[in-house]
């Protein structure tokens, strides 16, 4: 016979409790977990070397990518400790990669990990990885309705950094609509207009970073 | 394909659910998706099928119910939008509670027990 059993049990990802774990070891360590999410070329690499003079000495990174360790020799020649993970086929990062990989980062001094995501503005979003935040990077010059049609990572972002802004004056790009969109998804979402080749609001980028670290 | 996550997750919890039943089989597993969740309902049946081979669970029926957000207005009661919308009641204009209802539930699983198990532990 058949018996019907109701459960109404909420699931999440695998991984979801080894994230919390992994999240309480980066707090006793005192170091802040940034979670980088957005598409291939968006410029989340850049972002990092722009911001790295005022990182050295303080924050370590980890790189994902299917291929290549070009990310991790990028990080170092900008002078920060890095480490490639390679997902081979693999549309995200996962908490079981993050683990092993920490094991391998000198993070006695650092005050921030950074993750930069695979290149990839849907599935990331799903996993949480150990992170205290998530930040969605999204260039101008992908088109100024991503926003809108990919709204899953600012959602659950806590900032949304809107890069290579210097190429604006050469596009067709409305930067407010993808501002008013990004916050129609998310209205606790914090917004940065930023260019790793001028520095353009690199700066106030990593004064918000350094005050929410703080606040925790 | 990061629904796959989901499918081993939801595996675990029936298979956990059978056993406590002391159950032959599982016949049919009902699921409740969110549409904001970042699962898709039909790749998550797919996959659950996929990694259920093997198990008490292989060959069951999965259902899957989409659920999309919801206004909440204490006066109109509960109406489904189409996405993130202002939380403001389409009906009367007075300010409603938005639901994003972004998650994915093991809503009814349904066992083949023995008669003598039937009763027992429920």
């Amino acid at each position: 016979m058949s018996k019907t059993i109701t459960l109404r049990r909420r699931v999440e990802a695998a991984g979801r409790r080894t994230a919390e774990a992994l999240r309480r070891f980066f707090r006793r360590r005192g170091v802040f977990v940034v979670n980088l999410i957005g598409s291939p070329g968006s410029g989340k690499t850049s972002l990092l070397e722009a911001a790295a003079p005022r990182l050295r000495g303080k924050a370590a990174v980890i790189q994902g990518d299917l291929e290549t360790d070009e990310d991790k020799r990028r990080i170092e020649r900008v002078g920060l400790p890095a480490y490639q993970i390679n997902t081979i086929s693999g549309c995200h990062l996962d908490v079981g990669q993050i683990r092993r990989a920490v094991g391998q980062l000198p993070l006695d001094n650092a005050r921030f990990l950074f993750i930069e995501n695979v290149g990839n503005l849907v599935c990331p979003a799903s996993f949480e990885i150990g992170e205290d935040i998530k930040v969605a990077v999204v260039s101008v010059t992908e088109g100024d309705d991503k926003p809108a049609k990919y709204p899953v990572a600012l959602r659950v972002a806590a900032a949304m950094v809107l890069t290579k802004t210097d190429l604006l004056p050469h596009l067709r790009c409305d930067i407010e609509r993808m501002e008013r969109d990004a916050v129609v998804a998310n209205p606790e979402l914090r917004v940065f207009r930023c260019s790793a080749r001028t520095g353009e609001g690199v700066d106030a980028l990593l004064d918000w970073l350094e005050e929410v670290a703080a606040r925790r | 394909m990061h629904e796959l996550s989901f499918a081993e997750q939801i595996l675990k919890c029936v298979d956990q659910e059978a056993r406590r039943h002391c159950a032959r089989g599982v016949s049919r597993v009902r699921l409740r998706v969110g549409r904001l969740s970042g699962v898709n309902g039909a790749n998550l049946a797919f996959c659950l099928k996929a990694v259920a081979e093997g198990s008490a669970m292989e060959g069951a029926e999965v259902e899957v119910d989409e659920v999309a957000p919801e206004l909440v207005c204490s006066d109109c009661g509960r109406q489904p939008v189409g996405g993130v919308v202002e939380p403001v009641c389409p009906t009367c204009g007075k300010e409603a509670e938005l639901l994003l209802n972004a998650e994915v539930y093991i809503e009814e699983v349904e066992l083949d027990v023995e008669d003598d198990h039937a009763e027992a532990k429920s």
